[in-house]
């Protein structure tokens, strides 16, 4: 035992040499590796990984390994120098002590521990487990010590959250990203504000600080960012889970939480036996292959057995979700298309009226264009429709957010650019002459039902559930959606037929009025 | 209605095979010094869906020493639940079909209940060996070490307890869902019985051997990354 001991001494002093020169590394891991033979047999297989591992090919010997070695050599001297016969995560060291001081149960239970750990009764029990069955081991020192909770990380961060989640329980609880500018962003104020007149409301961030439009919340909701809670948690699913079991909502809502979706994906079946699931679905995007990608293609599958409903803000989503997984009746009846409503409350004179007052002051007819200047918007379509068109004058609004800007350099001459707007009220609608919508895939995007609850005439391209909105009643879409030629032929009927942009205006406002207004979408969402 | 015996050991095998014949051996061991100690026991073992080699090794080792309750259960607190409801022993120690116990683990238990009767009785600590290898440390529920809320995230105690058998009557376990995901029942078991105010307390200076095998009930729920029922 003795010899053992100094031959550990003896290694662990070459160790901390080591930790001055790296040159010994492979020859040092050789030596402790020759040591295992004498090990308990799970210790020496754990320690001959990590050597194999550190002395594969092309993996240089890391500064951290010797550090590494010496916790898994050493733990015997160390329990013998430092008392406590458990470990602390570091973060709860202050904690720990506190307690140990201020709680005489607390210190007294330690010190019970303590005088145990290693005695002689201790061994004497070992000795006689160890006759019965040699696999149990001796009690070499190398065990790793658990005292729950106090060596759990994990919970460590647990209490943090804890510390900044009102208590529940709640009848709703929204997981969402991040509050950003998004259209998905919007539907989540919205959602908030229905659902908080069903009862207390907290809304959960997951992944970033963000909260860029408290005026889309509803005041009574509180909204909490747990991305910095969480960042340093390596069970990221389970910790929302538990927390969110804690808080025991009767109804939770995903709305584009990544992680939320994959905790659905992982305790989805055991959380709906808790409370009522529903997900969010917007529009898949797309691959530079064109093919489909995104939350309702990753996170659809596996999870509608256990919501209580799907939400959609298409009706095109349902059927193309119905047909892909050919639903069978019982979960195509989960499938809840729910319109957003719109921003802003519809105007008395909508703005094609206000449109045609004006136009005789302008020279030339102009046709507004907003959006990001990314592949799925086909911003490059525009161009080739300004070219085609050089009696009309394009404003544009935007900027890139996801793809590589495009070539500002060769510009036609007919279109303006403009930084992304903040308010509609910064776009000069009424002295223009209509808006163009030009995306590639889309669903039902938030500008266009602002667009249309505002009175513009629209041309917008036909994909998605653009159509559910924009069709031959209600303005010009563009059914060859990736043909410039089209979208001209479009807007030259759209800008001449002034009879015809008053009629198919009125249609899409009272289009607003019955589909996307709040108070048919609070009915639908308490309903459902 | 007084019992007719202080104290009844529940153990309880599936697949455990010769190792079974082990666990007998240290039960007997514990056994021994609990009768020197004066306490009047039985030993109740539980076969569910038991593989021969297990049944054979256990009736061996304890032959009329002990009542054999063949079960198809198929789940561990089923199981010990089967086995509580013939138990006649005034207190209930369970076991499973694998480990050991230091041998003065049921004298020790018993004196804490004697002094706590509402009270579960766990070993002070576990030496976890096999696959894994750890010491466990039981915490005192009632002590400043616990936090309740822990619960929520993982156990804090197994299910090798020791308690007046109507406690376990009253609390019978809930049986493991592993299609669905919810098991460990020795969690939910914790957890419900500390939230209707039963305390949880580690009997000093004893020690449980829990054997740590890939194919264990516990492997199989680790699998399907069990969580707790909700209470």
């Amino acid at each position: 035992m003795m010899d053992e001991q100094s031959e550990l001494q003896r290694l662990l002093d070459l160790v901390r040499q080591h930790e001055r020169s790296r040159d010994s590394s492979r020859w040092l891991l050789r030596q402790l590796g020759a040591k295992l033979r004498h090990f308990p047999r799970d210790l020496s297989r754990r320690i001959r990984r990590s050597i194999k591992k550190r002395l594969s090919p092309g993996t240089e010997c890391a500064k951290a390994m010797p550090a590494v070695m010496f916790q898994a050599i050493a733990p015997r001297l160390v329990a013998e120098n430092h008392a406590p016969p458990f470990e602390v995560a570091p973060s709860r060291q202050m904690d720990f002590e506190d307690l140990r001081k201020s709680r005489s149960d607390a210190g007294a239970s330690i010190a019970e521990m303590t005088a145990y750990f290693g005695s002689d009764l201790m061994r004497s029990q070992l000795a006689a487990a160890v006759a019965l069955d040699p696999n149990v081991g001796a009690l070499t020192g190398y065990e790793i010590k658990y005292c729950a909770p106090w060596f759990d990380r994990q919970y460590a961060e647990i209490l943090e959250a804890r510390k900044i989640l009102p208590p529940g329980p709640y009848e709703s609880i929204i997981v969402m990203p991040f509050g950003k500018l998004g259209g998905a962003d919007f539907v989540a104020g919205v959602l908030a504000r229905a659902v908080s007149q069903l009862g207390r409301t907290l809304i959960l961030r997951t992944d970033g600080p963000d909260w860029e439009r408290p005026d889309w919340y509803p005041g009574t909701v509180v909204s909490v960012d747990l991305s910095q809670a969480l960042a340093n948690v390596p069970e990221k699913t389970r910790v929302l889970y538990t927390l969110l079991q804690e808080l025991s909502p009767k109804r939770l809502y995903n709305v584009n939480s990544r992680l939320c979706f994959e905790m659905l994906a992982e305790y989805g079946a055991r959380l709906a036996t808790q409370c009522r699931l529903y997900a969010y679905y917007f529009c898949a995007d797309r691959s530079p292959e064109g093919i489909e990608a995104g939350y309702p293609v990753w996170y659809f599958a596996d999870l509608i057995p256990h919501l209580h409903a799907a939400l959609l803000d298409t009706q095109s989503l349902a059927g193309t979700l119905a047909a892909r997984y050919n639903l069978p009746p019982e979960l195509k009846a989960k499938l809840c298309p729910i319109y957003t409503p719109a921003i802003t409350p519809l105007p008395a004179q909508p703005m094609v009226e206000l449109q045609a007052s004006s136009r005789a002051k302008r020279q030339r007819p102009r046709l507004i264009w907003a959006g990001r200047f990314d592949r799925q918007k086909r911003f490059d379509l525009l161009l080739k429709i300004a070219e085609e068109m050089p009696e009309v004058d394009f404003d544009c609004w935007g900027k890139a957010v996801l793809d590589a800007p495009p070539n500002f350099s060769r510009l036609p001459k007919n279109i303006r650019l403009h930084p992304p707007f903040s308010s509609y009220d910064d776009l000069p609608l009424a002295d223009s002459d209509g808006w163009i919508y030009t995306a590639e895939w889309d669903g039902l995007p938030t500008i266009l039902i602002e667009c249309a609850a505002l009175g513009l005439p629209i041309v917008a391209s036909a994909v998605g559930g653009v159509p559910e909105l924009i069709d031959e009643e209600t303005g010009w879409p563009v059914r060859a959606a990736g043909d410039p030629m089209a979208y001209v032929a479009a807007l030259r009927k759209m800008l001449g037929d002034s009879d015809h942009r008053v009629r198919k205006v009125e249609a899409l406002r009272a289009r607003v009025r019955e589909r996307h207004v709040f108070a048919a979408y609070a009915q639908k969402i308490s309903e459902t | 209605m007084a019992a007719k015996l202080d104290l009844s050991v529940i153990l309880t095998a599936h697949r455990e095979g010769v190792i079974a014949g082990v666990t007998a051996n240290s039960a007997m061991a514990a056994l021994k010094r609990s009768a020197e100690a004066g306490l009047r026991h039985e030993v109740i073992v539980v076969l569910d869906r038991a593989d021969s080699v297990t049944e054979a090794t256990l009736r061996s080792a304890f032959g009329a020493n002990a009542r054999f309750l063949a079960t198809t259960e198929g789940d561990p607190g089923a199981a010990r639940n089967r086995g509580v409801e013939i138990a006649e022993g005034l207190c209930s120690a369970f076991l499973d079909g694998d480990d050991l116990w230091s041998d003065n683990w049921l004298v020790e238990a018993w004196r804490l209940i004697e002094r706590r009767p509402d009270a579960v009785a766990h070993s002070a600590c576990n030496l976890v060996f096999g696959v894994r290898r750890n010491l466990w440390w039981h915490v005192d529920s009632e002590s400043g070490l616990c936090d309740p809320n822990y619960l929520d995230w993982l156990n804090y105690w197994d299910a090798m307890s020791f308690a007046r058998t109507e406690l376990y009557r009253r609390f019978p376990f809930r049986r493991n869902d592993l299609v669905l995901g919810f098991g460990h029942e020795d969690w939910h078991w914790n957890a419900w019985t500390l939230a209707e105010g039963v305390p949880h307390k580690p009997a000093p200076q004893t020690m449980h051997f829990k054997r740590a095998r890939k194919g264990s009930q516990m492997d199989k729920v680790n699998c399907t990354g069990g969580v707790r029922w909700p209470l």
